[in-house]
């Protein structure tokens, strides 16, 4: 890869690939958690099993959106009222907010955690190879080259980025992988 | 209600959407208005121009956010993050979006004419944003908060509906007979699914048929998001569109001029309020025909469900009208007020209570859904035209 050179794209390309750029900047980032879980026959209380890595990331009060997996067309609101860690494992208890459907015992559940808020761009702007994470990043003429980034916290739509951007640099997120070919096709 | 308007086709590609949003960072606690956006109620005000912002607990109001002069803003939305509420501004042709956290207004987006209905993607990603009057949908990346895309080729575009998988949207058009249906991946029109043919009397009534079209405001999803209800306003019916085949698999008679449908809760019933008849038609969802055909009020913007009940909002006549959903008859009427406009109600997510916005004296009216009282937040902006809670399973616009 050559990390300077730059690929260009005519504005034809660009509409036909929608290309869509977000500026890296500071973000909260969102986990969400994703389990299932069984109904208490009072239709309020959800008890699912989660790792204990993925248990680190709940707590009490964390906001929950919960549905029934034959009724994926409405959101349920819950909230972590008990977590318990044992071993390796946890039991996350989720209280409802409102009453349960009727006849459905099992609820998909995802659990939102706030990571913090980090330097971040979108997860779809990371281009990964070979255990390298590159973005492609639009230089003061209006080319793209790419980036090597080390990243961290994956969220539901960001990553943050650790080292390899700055705050207010612009990203390709939409297009990227059209980027990448046009810049391998071309070589180096 | 709505009437028929001019058709546009403006095809408008955006591309290299410039991003910018401004980062919210380090905020002092003092900026922090709003911790939770699941205890907030959002209530856009059409004359104020402004979204306010309500706690659920304590009813007092945490902030306005102004949009702009002549905004006049229609339909109002959190993003599922919680991080975001957004707005179109039916005056400005322009989408609007506000930090729930901090109440700022971080982006204006120019889209097409008259943006009205809007929906998220599930994954909050996409917010497509209907342009009835432009006869699109705008396409809005949430992450770069930038309009990416323009989907031209609808008529009078309504409400979208996506897929729980996020796969596809699905466009009711007010002023045509058939639900587009968006490839999301790509955002554009794909299909289009008529839902009923115009009758051979049209030639006998043009100006019933072929004048001002009352067409299809919404395609709603039954529960499983299998199946779509989309009733027809001039056709009066409803047509059961599967969504696997994209085919109309049913078509149900209902009463006359059904404004929409509304989808109950546990998903056994859906209910057209019909205004050329003021009845309500229930749909069993099982069987896909009408249950029961019941008197209703005049002027029907909404239909909200909450503790076995249907509420059915009749804006002119100052009363919501209960139903029983269990043995599907009347259970009385709530009066909320005397020569007052009723426009329409979010539930909340216990769905103990009812948030009806009152346009006429700038309430919002919240109503106690086992008890039927009545509850009133005054002076929460002028001529308060609709109400949202996060997660709701009643969030709707008129």
């Amino acid at each position: 890869m050559t990390p300077d050179r730059s690929t260009a794209i005519t504005e034809s390309q660009a509409t036909e690939l929608t290309l869509t750029l977000t500026e890296a900047a500071v973000r909260p980032i969102q986990v969400w958690v994703r389990t299932a879980g069984v109904i208490d026959p009072s239709r309020k209380i959800i008890t699912a099993g989660v790792s204990l890595a993925e248990s680190m990331l709940v707590s009490v009060g964390q906001r929950v959106r919960a549905f029934p997996p034959e009724s994926r067309s409405r959101m349920y609101q819950a909230r972590v009222t008990t977590v318990v860690r044992q071993g390796d494992r946890a039991t996350v208890g989720v209280t409802l907010v409102g009453p349960g459907l009727e006849n459905s015992r099992r609820y998909v559940l995802e659990i939102v955690t706030e990571s913090g808020e980090f330097l971040s761009v979108p997860n779809e702007a990371i281009l990964e190879a070979g255990g390298i994470r590159r973005v492609y990043v639009q230089e003061a003429d209006g080319g793209y080259v790419p980036r090597e980034i080390e990243a961290g916290v994956q969220g539901e739509l960001f990553t943050q980025v650790l080292q390899g951007l700055k705050p207010g640099e612009q990203v390709v997120t939409t297009g990227s992988f059209f980027i990448d070919a046009d810049h391998r096709l071309k070589g180096p | 209600m709505r009437s028929k308007r001019g058709l546009w086709t403006i095809a408008v590609l955006v591309v290299a959407g410039m991003g910018g949003a401004l980062a919210v960072t380090g905020l002092s606690a003092q900026s922090v208005k709003v911790t939770d956006p699941a205890s907030v109620l959002l209530i856009v005000n059409r004359d104020s121009n402004d979204i306010a912002f309500m706690d659920l607990k304590t009813r007092k109001m945490l902030g306005r956010t102004f949009l702009g002069n002549n905004v006049n803003p229609h339909m109002v939305m959190m993003s599922p993050d919680g991080r975001y509420v957004v707005t179109g501004g039916t005056r400005a042709n322009k989408a609007f979006i506000i930090d729930t956290r901090t109440l700022q207004l971080v982006k204006t987006i120019p889209v097409d004419i008259a943006p009205e209905h809007l929906a998220f993607s599930p994954d909050g990603r996409w917010y497509y944003q209907g342009n009835p009057d432009g006869d699109s949908i705008s396409v809005i990346d949430m992450q770069s908060l930038s309009k990416i895309k323009t989907i031209p080729g609808f008529v009078e575009p309504l409400n979208v509906t996506f897929l729980p998988d996020g796969s596809k949207a699905y466009v009711g058009n007010y002023g045509a007979h058939w639900v587009g249906v968006i490839d999301v991946r790509r955002h554009e029109l794909l299909k289009k699914i008529p839902i009923g043919e115009v009758p051979g009397v049209a030639k006998l009534d043009p100006a019933k048929y072929l004048g001002e079209i009352k067409g299809i405001n919404i395609a709603a999803l039954s529960n499983d998001g299998r199946y779509l209800y989309a009733a027809d306003g001039t056709l009066g019916v409803v047509g059961v569109i599967d969504t696997q085949t994209d085919r109309v698999i049913k078509v149900i008679r209902v009463g006359q001029d059904p404004w929409r449908i509304y989808m109950g809760h546990d998903g056994r019933y859906g209910i057209t309020a019909n205004n050329g008849d003021e009845t309500i038609s229930i749909i069993d969802t099982r069987t896909n025909s009408v249950a029961a055909t019941l008197e209703a009020g005049p002027n029907m913007t909404g239909i909200n469900f909450a503790q076995g009940k249907a509420f059915v909002i009749s804006s002119t006549s100052g009363f919501v009208y209960v139903y029983d959903m269990n043995s599907l008859k009347p259970a009385g009427r709530i009066k909320i007020g005397t020569n007052v406009q009723l426009e329409t109600a979010t539930t909340d997510t216990a769905e103990e209570k009812l948030y009806l916005a009152e346009s006429t004296n700038h309430q919002v009216v919240i109503i106690d859904a086992k008890t039927h009282a009545i509850e009133r937040v005054t002076n929460v902006g002028l001529f308060p035209w609709g109400t949202h809670v996060m997660d709701s399973k009643d969030n709707y616009c008129h």
